[in-house]
């Protein structure tokens, strides 16, 4: 993986460190290998080269101009207050206009229910005044044999004649 | 982190995704490699933010989230360009906006390597974030992380011994 390096201990554990920051992006030497490195010709070179990319590369992302970031930012930012100004048209508060929508609609329901209702009653009141009172089974028996009788007329009518 | 959509808190969001969007736009430059697609997947990652903005329980975890989010966004990014153009998934187009012009060797080098590798250096040193928020942020253990990211360092480092920063020369 990494060249070897024929040298000391300190040699080997400094290139195992750097190895290990290749792995991590991180290079933390402790003082007595930093030391070592600062003396090592060959560890030396390799600490900073290493030091170097990592420097190279965060300095790359700070010198990212951010300016393109703004135009997408504000399109996402309106969409977001467009979203916000649904949601406020959805929980809308009570106006007059709105009340008085309501009390019409009421008003037509209760119209529409109560009409039928009362033809009813209306009807009911007519019938039971124009014949004598009788018992309710009487009254569905006369009416029940009333259709069989129409709609046998109308079947066999003409076969009668 | 719940993923059921839930009412957005609106205000939360655009303060939170004002404060962030610079650093995921450095974020998608270092992935996609070029101004107008980062501006693109950023945009991409705003708006799927802010729809699942209500799941989020922890607003504390929102910069890792949002992060998680863009990267998936700069994947799809470079999967429609590579329909596009098949140079294979995340390769900087040759017709793309210029780059950053501090250390373009960098950038260059940068867009040179396989997409798994860049993202994870990008994560790294852009974002500045650990190996274990990066393997979280891509959805993989952290030891394909660190050998992702030595494999990564290592062309990095042999790319740009060859081609050393103008002020070190």
């Amino acid at each position: 993986m990494r060249r070897d390096v024929a040298g000391s201990t300190l040699c080997r554990r400094v290139q195992a460190q750097i190895d290990e920051a290749l792995a991590t992006g991180e290079l933390a030497l402790a003082p007595h290998l930093a030391d070592h490195a600062a003396r090592c010709p060959r560890c030396g070179p390799d600490v900073q080269d290493v030091q170097r990319l990592f420097s190279r590369l965060r300095g790359s992302a700070a010198a990212v101009d951010t300016g393109p970031a703004l135009t997408a930012t504000r399109q996402v930012v309106a969409e977001a207050q467009a979203l916000a100004r649904q949601q406020a048209a959805g929980h809308r508060p009570v106006t007059w206009g709105w009340f008085l929508g309501q009390v019409a609609v009421l008003i037509a329901l209760l119209v529409g229910l109560t009409l039928p209702v009362a033809w009813g009653i209306w009807r009911a009141r007519t019938v039971a005044a124009d014949h004598p009172p009788q018992p309710p089974a009487a009254q569905w028996a006369e009416t029940f044999s009333s259709w069989v009788r129409t709609g046998l007329d109308y079947l066999f009518g003409d076969v009668r004649k | 982190m719940a993923r059921t959509p839930g009412p957005p808190d609106i205000e939360s969001f655009t303060a939170v995704f004002s404060e962030q969007a610079p650093r995921l736009y450095r974020t998608a430059l270092g992935m996609l490699g070029n101004p107008h697609d980062a501006a693109d997947a950023l945009q991409e990652a705003g708006l799927r933010a802010l729809r699942y903005w209500g799941g989020l329980q922890q607003r504390a975890a929102a910069p890792a989230w949002l992060t998680r989010i863009l990267v998936n966004c700069c994947y799809n990014v470079g999967r429609r360009r590579s329909a596009a153009t098949p140079a294979g998934l995340l390769q900087v187009r040759p017709d793309a906006a210029p780059l950053p012009a501090t250390d373009p060797d960098v950038w260059a080098a940068l867009a040179a390597l396989p997409p798994e590798q860049r993202a994870t250096v990008v994560l790294r040193f852009f974002q500045d974030l650990s190996v274990a928020q990066i393997a979280r942020a891509m959805q993989v253990p952290e030891g394909t992380v660190k050998s992702r990211l030595h494999a990564a360092l290592a062309r990095l480092r042999a790319r740009l011994a060859d081609a050393p920063k103008e002020e070190a020369r």
